[in-house]
């Protein structure tokens, strides 16, 4: 048994060096969609703007300090490109930046003589979340700027927060990140390791060995193994890089968990393989399912907030049912030292479940398609 | 005229491949379609409202006014709050599970104190900016109206109103549907004639390839051009997308040489890989990147300024930053440069198909099929 | 018969989806008895059953009626202990084509269970069996059909099983490597090895049968050394060719009555298993020796065996 085993994974450990282009496009398709996911998640933190500062004096440096300084613990809310008026001007006209704020002269003397000063934020509302964006953090820059003028009608706002910290969205998404990465390469690659016997229409043969197909099964399994691990080595530095995610949080639980999506994702790769016993479909369709989970389950804790009617509360209810949301969350909260968490028997007993019936109905489609081999 | 006749020939024949091999068209009017789903579900195609809990244990003149400021506050295109609980007891629970990111509690010392109280499920620090700062935009509001605000702040915006996220969007999509139609569907047809080893046939002809090349850029131009009209009529339906026909039509016409320039790439990039398998992820990858940092997905002034970087080197990222103003009325002409590098990039294509059917004859000869 | 049969086929039926509206009989009443040491030949057109045969006797599938016994076993009972004694070489070769040759074996070695000792001395082995050492480094991508049909046949002979399948072993090889092919196949079986192939090849079953079936829309139509078979229908017939149309009419007008004969153009057709007195039709033919060119004798071959049998339609 262990020897055929073995066979299997030094067949397709040779085979995929000869061949090495397909693996290569399976191992940099999660590592793209990383780059491009870390790329455009600051647009939702931190939103560029260029300053046009007519005014000076004391009152002007607080407020601008303040600008220059509001931030949420992914960064800062601003990102100010210049403070230079001349320069402001010219780049929000020429449509390099997307929102100016102008100070005007006026604001120094008239907060000076207590009187009211006003703002002009001009922005290219092109798209109706940037115009929020930008016209909240002013509001927030305000909101801080208000609290030292110690007015006497100023609300301020006491806040019991349910975890200690807010989690970073770049470290949030991440762990969904880390998620979808194992289980699309799992699922890649032991459904097209599976699918090439049929291909290459080897298939037959290996079953007609005294030794049948579990080796083969398990065999696929070790090597999907290997390219998951390797897949993952290059995946969790990417995250720490460019999405600062706390690599060294993670224990051996946490290890546990992503090897329970490994068989999790090697299960779905066998039944696709053995559905289709085609490379082609299976590529699309694994990138649809790791789509889904990563943004049904992996994010089902923060859609819950909002999924209140329509396609989104669906989306959450389907979301929230499934194991892998609870077990994603228990990666999340031990990685970012929330709370010390067990393992969570519940959701992992749900997850081998799982894992079991979609290899039951494989090995049954196995079974079945061994006696229908008329003519071949 | 024989040229023409050749030409069109070859359009019927890719036609016909198109209607009878659907594959081939699945993944230009998919692709743009799932993309255009999941962003408007995860981020929020809808308005600015976010569900949450308010509770007035205040009862003061004050507190049902600030009451009124949360109900009115709002973005420039809909309320920013949604009250879905206004029951203590279960916005407490809703609030501690995570059904509500946010519960207000204007609480009974509210006129003394000059204070209110937040329970938030701070999950992570993009649902709490939404909230948090949404309060903070009210509070000021309130502020301002009680004269207590020293600093207000006025927005003026580029045009009267704002185009609705959703409708963004789906002009992204329509542009994605544009260009990626175009390159993958001349991909697909020159590949088609590899796989079936038609080429050879179409080189022997006395018109010679390079016809079949440009019946090849003719069909991809016209079906990519039919295709994004799906995209357009869903987003004119559900999304909120403003329809301006002059604009759209001077979009639909001054695309054209941009398409062509796409479908000279798919050419050349399927006679250089010549398998669907390789052929159709990467050009569905260069779909998708260009989507995502070259203007698609937010104006590539919003993003990182490492990702603006790539996209100013990334030309593709004009077809998002330069067509995406145009159909949403934020312009309604090109300057003399874009019109310039516009009619460079349809010159481009007729040059990639010459050099694909160069490069394919040698490779024929060569390779002896 | 003193030999015991190594597999045996009673009163076999196969039927797919029974009972439904897609039923399908594969096979009907299909009666094979085969020796140790022998080479069977089941010869049938494209879709007659001759796969599902074999994979009736590998295990593969099982008979809806009928008893099937394999080395004395039933194979869909005791698969894997038949398994281990038979060896098939499928249509499709099953190599991996980016594997050499001798990988692909190492493969089949290692995953069958080959003791590791011997996995190198048996791969040599078999390598020279089939004539394939000098290529044995490269890989199986660059090999010719023939090449590759040899290399599955090394395959199947690493396991050293008592009992060979084979299926179409020779389809779509050049005529170098069939008859190498045939060469092996009579030497394994001199070494005591029974051979079981199908083929719809006529001069394969020919060559090699020492019995054969032939089986035709999954019944068995008939069977018998290939000399039984051509007996059975057979005739001898005596051909002459004259020079003219006219001749062979004249001619025909003069011995019709006394001889079986049928006229053919310019040929004339003696049934010669009727004919008590070969030297009296030659005598009355050779005034007509001018009009004449020569006179050839033809045996009946399988194809007009397997013609009569199997009828002329078109398959698909």
């Amino acid at each position: 048994m262990f020897s055929a085993i073995l066979a299997i994974v030094r067949k397709d450990l040779l085979l995929i060096i000869r061949k090495p282009m397909f693996s290569i496009i399976s191992l940099i398709v999660p590592l793209l969609f990383i780059i491009f996911y870390g790329l455009v998640i600051h647009t939702s933190s931190t939103n560029p703007i260029v300053i046009a500062n007519h005014s000076e004096g004391p009152y002007t440096e607080r407020f601008v300090d303040i600008l220059q300084e509001i931030k949420s613990v992914d960064g800062s809310y601003l990102e100010i490109i210049t403070l230079d008026s001349e320069l402001a001007y010219e780049k929000y006209n020429n449509r390099q930046v997307d929102a100016l704020l102008v100070i005007p002269e006026s604001f120094e003397e008239n907060l000076h003589a207590g009187k009211q000063a006003a703002l002009k934020l001009k922005v290219f509302n092109i798209n109706s979340d940037g115009t929020k964006n930008y016209q909240l953090r002013i509001d927030h820059a305000l909101y801080e700027f208000h609290k030292n003028l110690n007015g006497d009608s100023f609300i301020s706002i006491n806040e019991d927060m349910t975890f200690i910290q807010d989690t970073p969205m770049k470290s949030y998404v991440s762990t969904g990140l880390l998620i979808f990465s194992v289980l699309l390469t799992s699922m890649v690659s032991t459904g097209t390791l599976m699918a090439r016997e049929w291909e290459e229409r080897t298939a037959k043969l290996i079953v007609l060995t005294p030794k049948g197909f579990l080796p083969l099964i398990v065999g696929k399994w070790m090597t999907a193994l290997l390219v998951t691990v390797a897949n993952t080595v290059l995946v969790l530095p990417l995250l720490y890089i460019l999405l600062g995610y706390l690599i060294g949080q993670m224990n051996t639980l946490v290890w546990f968990y992503l090897l329970l999506f490994f068989f999790y994702g090697s299960a779905a790769g066998v039944l696709l393989g053995v559905l289709f016993k085609k490379t082609l479909p299976i590529v699309p369709i694994s990138i649809v399912i790791a789509m889904s989970e990563f943004l049904v389950s992996s994010l089902e804790s923060y859609i819950r907030g909002f999924a209140h009617g329509g396609m989104t509360e669906w989306l959450w209810r389907l979301g929230s049912w499934w194991p892998s949301s609870e077990i994603i969350d228990r990666i999340r909260f031990t990685v970012e030292d929330l709370e010390q968490i067990a393992i969570n028997w519940g959701a992992s007993f749900y997850m081998a479940l799982w894992v079991g019936l979609l290899l039951t109905i494989a090995l049954f489609k196995l079974n079945k398609q061994l006696s229908f081999t008329q003519g071949q | 005229m024989k040229k023409w006749q050749a030409i069109l020939a070859v359009h019927n024949r890719n036609m016909k491949i198109l209607t009878r091999q659907k594959q081939m068209l699945i993944q230009p009017i998919i692709v743009p379609l799932v993309l255009l789903f999941l962003m408007v579900v995860v981020f929020g195609g809808g308005g600015d409202d976010w569900p949450v809990a308010i509770v007035n244990e205040s009862n003061s003149l004050e507190s049902q006014e600030l009451m009124e400021a949360f109900k009115d506050s709002e973005s420039n295109i809909t309320p920013y709050f949604d009250f879905i609980e206004m029951n203590s007891y279960e916005a407490k629970k809703k609030g501690s599970e995570g059904r509500l990111h946010l519960f207000i509690k204007l609480p009974a010392d509210f006129v003394e104190n000059k204070n209110i109280e937040l329970k938030t499920y701070n999950i992570n620090s993009d649902a709490m900016k939404n909230v948090r700062l949404r309060v903070e935009h009210t509070l000021n509001d309130y502020m301002e109206k009680q004269g207590a605000l020293k600093v207000t702040s006025q927005q003026v915006t580029a045009q009267p109103n704002d185009v609705w996220r959703s409708a963004f969007y789906g002009g992204s999509s329509v542009l994605l549907t544009l260009f990626l139609g175009s390159m993958i569907i001349a991909a697909n047809l020159h590949a088609f004639d590899y796989e079936n080893r038609t080429i050879k046939e179409i080189t022997l002809t006395p018109t010679g390839s390079i016809m079949a090349g440009f019946g090849i850029i003719l069909t991809s131009v016209f079906v990519s051009l039919i295709l994004s009209l799906i995209p357009l009529t869903l987003s004119i339906l559900f999304l909120h997308f403003d329809f301006y026909f002059y604009n759209t039509l001077l979009v639909y016409l001054s695309i054209v040489p941009i398409l062509i320039g796409c479908a000279g790439i798919g050419l050349f990039l399927g006679a250089y890989f010549k398998q669907y398998r390789v052929l159709q992820p990467l050009i569905i990858l260069i779909g998708i990147g260009t989507y995502i940092i070259g203007g698609g997905f937010a104006g590539v002034n919003m993003l990182m300024p490492l990702a603006r970087e790539i996209a100013d080197i990334w030309v593709f990222s004009v077809i998002f930053e330069w067509f995406n103003p145009v159909l949403h009325n934020f312009a309604t002409s090109f300057s003399f440069s874009q019109c310039t590098f516009i009619f460079l990039a349809g010159v481009l294509g007729f040059l990639l198909t010459f050099i694909a059917y160069r490069f394919q004859i040698r490779k024929s000869i060569f390779g002896g099929q | 018969m003193e030999k015991e049969f190594v597999v045996e086929f009673k009163k076999v039926d196969l039927i797919f989806n029974k009972n439904s509206k897609k039923e399908f009989k594969a096979l009907e009443a299909l009666d094979i008895k085969i020796k140790s040491g022998q080479i069977f030949c089941l010869l049938g057109p494209n879709g007659s059953g001759k796969t599902t045969t074999i994979n009736l006797i590998n295990g593969l599938l099982e008979p809806t009626n009928g008893d099937i016994t394999v080395l004395g076993m039933k194979p869909s009972k005791s698969r894997k202990t038949v398994l281990q004694k038979i060896s098939l070489v499928p249509q499709e070769t099953a190599l991996y084509n980016d594997l050499t040759a001798r990988e692909n074996l190492l493969f089949h070695a290692r995953y069958y269970g080959v003791n590791r000792k011997y996995i190198s001395e048996r791969i040599d082995e078999v390598l020279g069996i089939v004539q394939l050492e000098n290529r044995q480094n490269d890989r199986v991508g660059t090999f010719s059909g023939g090449m590759q049909r040899r290399l599955a046949l090394a395959r199947a002979l690493l396991t050293e099983p008592e009992i060979l399948l084979l299926d179409e072993p020779t389809l779509g090889v050049d005529v170098q490597s069939r008859n190498a092919i045939w060469e092996q196949i009579r030497t394994l079986a001199s070494v005591g090895k029974t051979v079981i192939l199908t083929t719809n090849y006529m001069e394969e079953a020919e060559e090699l049968g020492e019995q054969v079936l032939i089986i035709d829309k999954g019944k068995p139509v008939g069977s018998g050394s290939p000399n039984e078979l051509k007996r059975h229908i057979g005739q001898k017939q005596m051909i002459i060719h004259f020079t003219e149309t006219r001749y062979a009419k004249q001619v025909y007008d003069d011995i019709a009555k006394d001889y079986d004969v049928t006229f053919k153009g310019n040929q004339l057709h003696v049934n010669t298993n009727a004919l008590n007195n070969q030297f009296q039709l030659l005598q009355q033919l050779s005034k007509y020796e001018e009009h004449m060119n020569h006179i050839e004798y033809s045996e009946p071959n399988l194809q007009d065996v397997f013609l009569h049998f199997t009828g002329k339609e078109l398959r698909d």
